[in-house]
């Protein structure tokens, strides 16, 4: 069983935060990296 | 009133204080502690400004991964549309030249697992109906002695009004996000 996926939400507005499991639809929207990152050095 | 000059022992009044105090350049917008794969920032955006400026500090970066940029309008992201162009640059010398074309988000920087990682962040008119342009600096290392600067910048090419980012990184970091906003004169 892998480990949910956690998100931080902050309202600017209300100054509320809080941190929760991301849906299905905010992990599908997730950016995937074009390419691996593998440093040179 | 943005510039006066004071002589010597002129009185500072509280009025020419208060002048300042609310004529400053960059203004406090919000901050707050973030944990998790995404940060994400509701209502940070309005027409009170044209431009902000935001502080991402990894301090504590959960893998060896890529930070990428979305702006949000609502709740919902926005993950297409959004052509940038940018470069990692190691202390090899190297450099790596990144990009994309009508992509699902902004590449803004890398980081690596337990080592601070931080991204200077520019949004140009994210609320007007506009393109949102955003510029990136950050810095970052792979290890000790390997160095990383990323630079980045591009646009996001519709015209929606957005009053939020969100900032996609490795999974379990923490860190703080701090938003100030250009006063407009």
């Amino acid at each position: 069983m892998t480990d949910p996926i956690l998100g931080t939400f902050h309202d600017a507005e209300t100054g509320e935060t809080i941190t929760r499991e991301l849906t299905a639809e905010e992990i599908a929207a997730l950016p995937q990296p074009s390419e691996p990152l593998t440093p040179t050095e | 009133m943005a510039v006066k000059t004071f002589v010597t022992n002129e009185v500072l009044t509280a009025s020419d204080t208060n002048t300042y105090l609310n004529n400053g350049g960059l203004v406090y917008v919000t901050s707050a502690s973030f944990t998790g794969a995404t940060w994400n920032i509701n209502s940070c955006f309005t027409s009170t400004m044209n431009h902000y400026r935001v502080l991402v500090e990894y301090d504590s970066p959960g893998g060896n991964d890529v930070a990428f940029v979305q702006l949000r309008t609502g709740l919902t992201n926005t993950t297409t549309g959004y052509y940038h162009a940018g470069a990692d640059f190691l202390a090899s010398p190297t450099y790596s030249p990144q990009g994309g074309t009508n992509a699902a988000s902004i590449r803004v920087g890398c980081m690596s697992s337990g080592i601070p990682a931080r991204i200077q962040l520019e949004f140009f008119k994210p609320y007007a109906a506009a393109y949102t342009g955003v510029t990136s600096y950050s810095q970052s290392s792979y290890s000790p002695d390997s160095r990383w600067l990323t630079i980045s910048g591009g646009h996001l090419a519709n015209t929606t009004s957005y009053d939020g980012f969100s900032i996609a990184g490795s999974t379990s970091s923490t860190g703080t996000i701090t938003v100030y906003g250009y006063r407009k004169a």
